[in-house]
C-alpha cells in the first residue's frame, strides 16, 4: 500500500435515495453524466457509484441508446 | 395484466394531422391485441443521437398501456412494418412509473406545432360556452379562422 492512500468515494445514490428514480432511460440528460465525451460508459470506480446502481445505470443507458436518446459513440474529431 | 410502455420515433416529415392519425392507429392496433391505453405523451421533435434511415430528427411519442404480455411481440412487429416509425422500444414498467395528468393529445400536438392561436381559440370557445356571454360573434369569427387554417393545410 506504499503511497496508495486515497479517500473512498461515496455513492451518490446511497447518499440520496431520491436520485435512484432518475435512473431511467427517459432521464437521458441525467444519464449523460455517466458518459464520457466519446459516449462511453464511465466505470463505477471512477464515479464512485456502487455496483448495484452501476448495473442499473448501464442498463438504462443501453435502452436510451437503442432509441437514439444517447449516442453509441461520438467521433472524437467532432468533440 | 401488467403495465408496459412503448417509446417510438415517428418520421419528422409527418405533419400534425397525420402524426395524430398515426398515433391513433398505433392505439387501435393495441386495442385489437386486447390492450388498454393509459397515457400518450408526445415529446415533440428532437435531434437523434445518431441518424436512423438517414434522418437526423424524429418525433418522440411515449405510449403507456396495460396488457398481458402475450401479444407484445405481435404489437412490436406491427410497429416494425410501419415505415413511418423509425425506431421503437417496449419496456415493462411498474405502476408508479405511470404518468398521470397528461394533457389531451390535441393540445399536446397543438403546442408542438407552436401554433398557439389554435389552442387559444379552443380555450376561448370553451370559456364562452361555459359563461354563455353575448360574444357569439367572436366565436363565429374564431371558428371561421380555424376552418380557413385547416383549408390552408
Amino acid at each position: 500500500m506504499a503511497g496508495l492512500s486515497y479517500q473512498k468515494k461515496i455513492c451518490p445514490f446511497k447518499e440520496n435515495k431520491d436520485l435512484v428514480k432518475m435512473i431511467n432511460y427517459k432521464e437521458y440528460k441525467f444519464l449523460r453524466k455517466f458518459l464520457t465525451d466519446q459516449g462511453k460508459i464511465i466505470p463505477g470506480y471512477v464515479t464512485g457509484v456502487s455496483a448495484k446502481y452501476q448495473r442499473m445505470i448501464a442498463k438504462e443507458i443501453k435502452k436510451a441508446r437503442n432509441i437514439a436518446l444517447l449516442p453509441y459513440h461520438v467521433d472524437p474529431r467532432n468533440i | 395484466m401488467s403495465y408496459y410502455e412503448t417509446m417510438y420515433i415517428v418520421h419528422p416529415a409527418l405533419e400534425a394531422g397525420r402524426l395524430k392519425d398515426l398515433i391513433l392507429s398505433v392505439e387501435s392496433t393495441l386495442k385489437d391485441f386486447g390492450g388498454k391505453t393509459h397515457t400518450i405523451e408526445a415529446w415533440g421533435k428532437k435531434k437523434l443521437a445518431y441518424p436512423i434511415n438517414k434522418e437526423k430528427y424524429g418525433m418522440y411519442v411515449l405510449f403507456q398501456f396495460e396488457a398481458d404480455g402475450t401479444k407484445n411481440k405481435e404489437f412490436n412487429t406491427t410497429l416494425d412494418h410501419n415505415t413511418n416509425i423509425l425506431a421503437y422500444l417496449t419496456t415493462k414498467i411498474e405502476k408508479d412509473g405511470l404518468i398521470e395528468d397528461v394533457k389531451s393529445l390535441d393540445s399536446q400536438l397543438g403546442l408542438l406545432n407552436k401554433e398557439e392561436p389554435t389552442t387559444d381559440k379552443a380555450e376561448d370557445v370553451k370559456e364562452e360556452d361555459n359563461s354563455e356571454d353575448n360574444q357569439e360573434e367572436t366565436v363565429e369569427e374564431t371558428v371561421e379562422e380555424t376552418s380557413e387554417k385547416q383549408e390552408d393545410k
